[in-house]
């Protein structure tokens, strides 16, 4: 028998969060329920019971390191990624499961198996397959409450900026060169900050590139034929894992203005010997 | 007349001090028109015993004239080549000018493709690098033999630096290829 009560609060019960704090919570199916009978799209569900003060049971666990407010925040947040490969279908999982509520993701390329070594959703199902429509369709499953946008192409162009109107950060999960500066140009024409990420070996790096700060030149300025590391190193499973996630936590900050918002500092980790350093770029 | 100040080094000195010969900071007598050779001479040591002789911080030759004040240090052969270049270096205290750098002792860090450069001989285990004369981000990496095409990022102290800054003992050097995989 379906409760008659429609309300949010009729289906929030008490749990307790990991300092053993009480707090409502809703289940998934009853979110997704009273979308259905509402008619009420199910991202705006989703923030409706936060707003309410009731936590998707789904965020539990992310309490308190990241807090309702800050759900709320993540839930009304755009975020695009350009590249779904080894950085960028971690990226689009994790920030799926953390609850970012729009996802612009861009992609031309079918999943092929030079992907298996290390790329989330590259699979003997997937080969073949449009990357950006594999991540839309299992990050559904993972998290109802995003909207993931799927794009087929390549940001190749300058003049593609009005795909970026409205988001608040763009994620680099690119692997040319030439079509990072070319993202980087986009984001200062968008006044955007762009969160760059790149592997090579068992390392790899991460920057916060504010708009038409020059400094994506200075990574890849004059360097297009340049010998990369990556081609002489390879890049195995271990770094993309590692960089996506540090690329996620600069988005966190980025969007909830906190910690190292505004530190532009370069990480470098290196999981070999293993190191991690800031640089001053 | 006068008077010149007269070291031994490695050694020799071992072995004048055994003949009770003066070599420490010996001041000697000197008479005009003196030569460095006659002042060994007077000591008893002869040219078998010695492989070069400073004049004030100058290698020179046995026949250099010498004048009053003058410093004369001597070494013995077979000095190992980094000692008999650090005993050049040595001078009276009160002369500050004739006294050399400290050697430069750098750290350097040569990240992802580039780190086998790293195992060149010249590194110690510790990943240092030293100098014994002035020198800049690009001497290093010269002599470590890193082609500088395959330089893209260059750090000193933390900080973005280039293949010309200069070098003080202590400073941290951070080296790095392109790196673009994603």
């Amino acid at each position: 028998m379906m409760p008659k009560d429609h309300s949010l609060e009729s289906r929030a019960r008490i749990e307790k969060d990991c300092q053993g704090k009480s707090c409502r919570v809703i289940c998934d199916q009853d979110l997704l329920a009273l979308a259905d009978i509402l008619n009420i799209p199910l991202h705006q569900m989703y923030l409706q019971s936060m707003e309410k003060g009731i936590l998707p049971l789904r965020y539990l666990r992310n309490m308190p390191s990241i807090t309702l407010k800050e759900q709320i925040i993540l839930q009304t947040s755009q975020v695009a990624v350009v590249g779904a490969g080894g950085l960028g279908g971690r990226i689009i999982e994790g920030l799926s499961r953390l609850g970012v509520g729009t996802l612009h993701i861009f992609d031309p390329d079918l999943f092929d198996e030079t992907n298996l070594n290390r790329q989330i959703f590259a699979d003997q199902n997937t080969l073949g397959t449009p990357k950006v429509e594999v991540m839309q369709e299992c990050c559904r499953l993972i998290n109802p409450a995003v909207r993931i946008t799927a794009h087929r192409i390549a940001v190749k162009d300058q003049n593609q900026d009005a795909l970026f109107a409205d988001v608040q950060v763009i994620v680099d999960a690119l692997d040319t060169p030439g079509d990072r500066l070319t993202l980087a140009a986009i984001a200062g024409k968008c006044r955007l900050p762009l969160v760059h990420g790149t592997v090579a070996g068992f390392g790899g790096r991460v920057m916060v590139i504010h708009p038409l700060d020059g400094r994506m030149e200075m990574l890849y300025g004059g360097q297009e034929d340049a010998c990369s590391a990556e081609h002489q190193l390879g890049t195995p499973v271990l770094s993309p894992a590692l960089i996506a996630s540090f690329q996620m936590m600069a988005v966190l900050n980025l969007l909830l203005g906190k910690n190292q918002a505004t530190d532009n500092r370069m990480i470098y980790a290196d999981m070999e010997k293993p190191s991690l350093d800031l640089f001053e770029l | 007349m006068g008077n010149v100040l007269f070291n031994a080094f490695s050694f020799l000195q071992k072995k004048l001090k055994a003949q009770d010969i003066p070599c420490v900071n010996a001041v000697l007598d000197l008479k005009d028109g003196q030569r460095v050779k006659d002042i060994l001479d007077g000591l008893g040591i002869t040219p078998q015993d010695i492989e070069g002789v400073f004049v004030n911080g100058k290698i020179a030759p046995l026949d250099t004239p010498l004048h009053d004040g003058d410093r004369i240090a001597a070494l013995p052969p077979g000095t190992p080549g980094p000692y008999r270049l650090l005993l050049g270096l040595v001078s009276s205290p009160d002369k500050k000018s004739d006294k050399k750098k400290d050697p430069i002792k750098i750290e350097i860090r040569l990240f992802a493709s580039l780190a086998p450069y790293a195992n060149h001989g010249d590194m110690d285990s510790d990943g240092c690098l030293s100098f014994k004369a002035p020198a800049t981000i690009r001497d290093a990496i010269q002599r470590l033999g890193v082609p500088e095409q395959e330089i893209k990022l260059v750090f000193l102290n933390g900080v973005g630096a280039s293949l010309d800054s200069s070098l003080k003992d202590r400073d941290r050097v951070g080296i790095f290829p392109p790196i673009g995989g994603g």
